[in-house]
């Protein structure tokens, strides 16, 4: 009875590692490497505890010794690929890149594996008791010295990164990984491998987890520019209406003339304005906490928060020195300007949709006076 | 090694992935939010009084028989498991009356739901009078809890509601046949999703009869498809349009790819172009800019049914629609279909501007080696039209046979 609800949690494991493999490979995307790897180690784990579960060992020891060899090494191997997979995802991947780097890691593991590899011989790692299940040999300290050693490196590195970052937005999401170290440390270095499968069960939730912010930055975040595309725009526009919204500010920016930009210098001239205008908006963002977005061809958004209007009017004043700045520096014989209308967010009586007409018509106006000022001097 | 231990671990398990399916309902599911998130409160209010009741079981004195489980805290595992009863009833129910309402629209469907209520009232009845007179779950000699033979009626309604439950699924997985063979690519996989989705209910009858935690599971995993299945969606579907966008035109041709050279030289990639969108947007606001693109979009997916291609939304105002299996009179034939449609829907909205689109098609043949430089020569021959502002489509079957000459000199 026991062993059908043992399985149970075995098979429960690999579907749903199974599902989110092939969720992965539907996107044929060739970003999320060492996440796929991770989800195979798992599910590869998950199949040889059943085997090893089904084998009677009384008889084919030798079958067995090969297989708890498999399971320590595959076990062994997810601090290393976790370590992988949260460097991708926190934004240290390139330090894999620098091959010292990867040897230091690699080195502890071809140690562990020369030691699981010598169990069935000298019990190292593992012996059989007199049961034929499997306990602790005389240097599985060095295995667990080892996974601690990498969760060690995989929280010491969030920690950093959370350090170096001011936005809270992203420092949440680090944070998030810095949870997931530490269940999966405690999991992996306080619990049996041999009798329980906490660290399988564990891993599998947090799988699930990573794969539902995996794709974020397809859905929230414009190709071409970096910025956040018009669906968070809409989202964070949505939940700012529904809570207190004094002192925020919507404006709209649109690049004059784009239309003619693009015919007269071509789609790759275009392209470059708005990703220069991209530019602009990223150096705000590093000293102002604004929200800022693309939200069509050429229209740009920001939610921001001010005590005043003066400090929201000094921020869009440098924001249109910074974008002549680097207007100067990319394009050399295009005068780039932008148009910007402002409406303030509080107010009782103000729907979402209300709101975006009226910054709307702002900027729509902003543009007219300046399309006529530039007639009147001609 | 008992069974409460791993029982309580599967269902730990299952609590976790049901708050996040929970999570993910709340934050990213705009349609029939609060309905998927009732199925997945009460199943968490499933997996919780299992858990409860078998905390309150006392292991040591467990008989082979499975009926029998003693305890010392009798009132909550009797409360536990007529809960876990009733639940185990109301779930399939609830699922049968949700599916009632997507599957059909007619009057007929509250009487419909108030015949199909009675089985479930019954049980509720059954379970409330089971302090009272024990019939469906008694109490032992040796302060166990077993099944009484009225157990027997909340099998049969379990059947009952399953059994709808599968027939309604199997409608809407019919009705939905086009959208899901195209997220599942392969014959396997839609199989696979088959399984899926009516696997819980073929479960759930068995679950009552066996003692472990098997509904729980059965659903976590359908569960964590369909969050896969509308990630994908989340990924792959324009907001604003409902029509497939970028990633999804880059899966298309990488599958294009894939195929045999004869069969991509009958491919044909056709752009459409919405003539003057900027100035829409510029003296009508873009609101009014939204509402030409979403009526376009609709447009163009019934021209995609009709001619079985696909259609994606390649930009800001501009669409591609693929067509395997054609030549260059059928690719024409479209454009001109395409213009057919917009003028009558021009004539139909009486809109003050001007609204049409240029059309244009290439050929997907052997100078394209990779998806990337077929989308670039789409892009440039779109950009082309627009400067010469033809809709004449012939002009750009000339063009772009005077490009294959130019790019062959190269």
């Amino acid at each position: 009875m026991w062993l059908t609800l043992r399985i149970e949690v075995f098979v429960f494991v690999f579907l749903l590692l199974f599902i989110i493999i092939r969720a992965v490979l539907r996107e044929h995307s060739s970003l999320n490497k060492q996440f796929l790897l991770l989800c195979y180690d798992l599910s590869l784990l998950s199949i040889i505890k059943v085997i090893a579960l089904i084998l009677p060992f009384s008889s084919y020891i030798w079958l067995h010794y090969i297989v708890i060899c498999i399971e320590i090494s595959l076990w062994l191997f997810v601090p290393y690929l976790f370590l992988k997979v949260t460097f991708e995802r926190i934004g240290f991947s390139n330090l894999f890149e620098n091959t010292s780097f990867r040897y230091l890691l690699s080195v502890p593991l071809e140690i562990s594996m020369m030691l699981i590899a010598l169990s069935p011989f000298y019990g190292f790692a593992f012996t059989l008791n007199l049961f034929g299940e499997p306990i602790y040999g005389d240097f599985f300290v060095v295995l667990q010295s080892i996974i601690v050693l990498f969760y060690f490196i995989t929280f010491f590195a969030c920690v950093i990164k959370i350090v170096r970052l001011n936005n809270f937005g992203e420092q949440f999401a680090i944070i998030e990984f810095l949870f997931y170290t530490v269940i999966m440390f405690v999991f992996q270095v306080f619990y049996n491998p041999f009798i329980n499968s906490y660290l399988l069960v564990a891993a599998t939730i947090i799988v699930i987890l990573v794969f539902i912010n995996l794709h974020d930055n397809k859905i929230f975040i414009d190709a071409l520019t970096g910025l956040n595309n018009r669906n968070r725009f809409m989202r964070y526009l949505d939940s700012v209406m529904s809570s207190s919204r004094t002192n925020f500010y919507l404006t709209y920016v649109d690049i004059d003339d784009f239309k003619k930009i693009n015919d007269n210098y071509g789609h790759i001239t275009g392209d470059l304005a708005l990703r220069t205008v991209a530019e602009g908006m990223h150096d705000l963002s590093l000293t102002t906490n604004a929200f800022f977005a693309r939200i069509g061809g050429d229209e740009f958004a920001i939610i921001s928060e001010h005590e005043s209007e003066s400090d929201l009017k000094n921020m869009l004043l440098a924001l249109e020195q910074i974008v002549h700045q680097k207007a100067l520096a990319n394009m050399h014989n295009l005068d780039l300007s932008i148009s910007l209308g402002t409406t303030e967010l509080g107010g009782i009586d103000k729907t979402m949709s209300e709101v975006i007409k009226i910054a709307d018509r702002k900027m729509y106006l902003q543009k007219k006076r300046k399309k006529n000022h530039r007639r009147a001097y001609d | 090694m008992n069974v409460t231990y791993y029982a309580i671990e599967i269902d730990y398990t299952c609590i976790a992935i049901y708050c996040i399916i929970g999570f993910y309902i709340l934050k990213n599911i705009d349609k029939r939010k609060w309905i998927l998130f009732c199925i997945d409160f009460l199943l968490i209010l499933l997996v919780f009084s299992d858990v409860v009741m078998r905390k309150t079981l006392d292991d040591t004195c467990y008989f082979v028989t499975l009926d029998i489980n003693c305890n010392s805290l009798l009132p909550y595992t009797l409360f536990c498991y007529s809960l876990k009863t009733i639940l185990s009833v109301m779930v399939p129910f609830v699922i049968c009356i949700f599916s009632y309402f997507v599957v059909s629209s007619s009057n007929l469907r509250y009487i419909k739901f108030v015949v199909i209520s009675l089985p479930f009232l019954y049980i509720c009845y059954d379970v409330i009078r089971i302090p009272v007179n024990g019939y469906v779950l008694m109490i032992a000699y040796n302060d166990g809890v077993i099944r009484n033979v009225f157990y027997v009626d909340s099998l049969l309604a379990t059947l009952f509601y399953c059994g709808i439950c599968i027939m309604n699924t199997v409608r809407i997985i019919n009705a939905n046949k086009e959208i899901l063979k195209e997220i599942t690519y392969y014959r396997i996989e839609f199989l696979f999703m088959c399984i899926i989705c009516i696997a819980p209910f073929l479960i759930v009858p068995l679950s009552l009869m066996f003692f472990g935690p098997l509904m729980p599971v059965a659903f976590a995993v359908t569960f964590v498809f369909l969050m896969t299945l509308s990630q994908h969606l989340r990924i792959c579907v324009d907001a604003l349009t409902s029509t497939n966008n970028l990633n999804e035109l880059r899966r298309n041709l990488d599958n294009l790819l894939q195929l045999s050279e004869k069969e991509r030289r009958n491919a044909f990639l056709i752009f459409i172009d919405v003539n003057n969108f900027k100035s829409i947007n510029d003296n009508f606001g873009h609101y009014e800019g939204d509402v030409v693109l979403i009526q376009i979009a609709r447009l163009l997916r019934r021209v995609a049914l009709e001619f079985n291609c696909f259609l994606c939304r390649y930009g800001g105002d501009e669409f591609i629609i693929i067509k395997k299996n054609a030549n260059v009179e059928k690719a024409a034939s479209i454009c001109k279909f395409i213009d057919s449609q917009l003028l009558r829907l021009k004539e139909l909205t009486l809109v003050p501007y001007e609204l049409s689109v240029s059309t244009g098609f290439v050929r997907f043949d052997k100078r394209f080696s990779s998806t990337q430089e077929f989308i670039d020569a789409a892009d440039k021959l779109m950009y082309e039209t627009k400067r010469s502002s033809k809709k004449d489509f012939s002009q750009f079957v000339k063009m772009s046979k005077s490009m294959k000459k130019t790019e062959a000199v190269h």
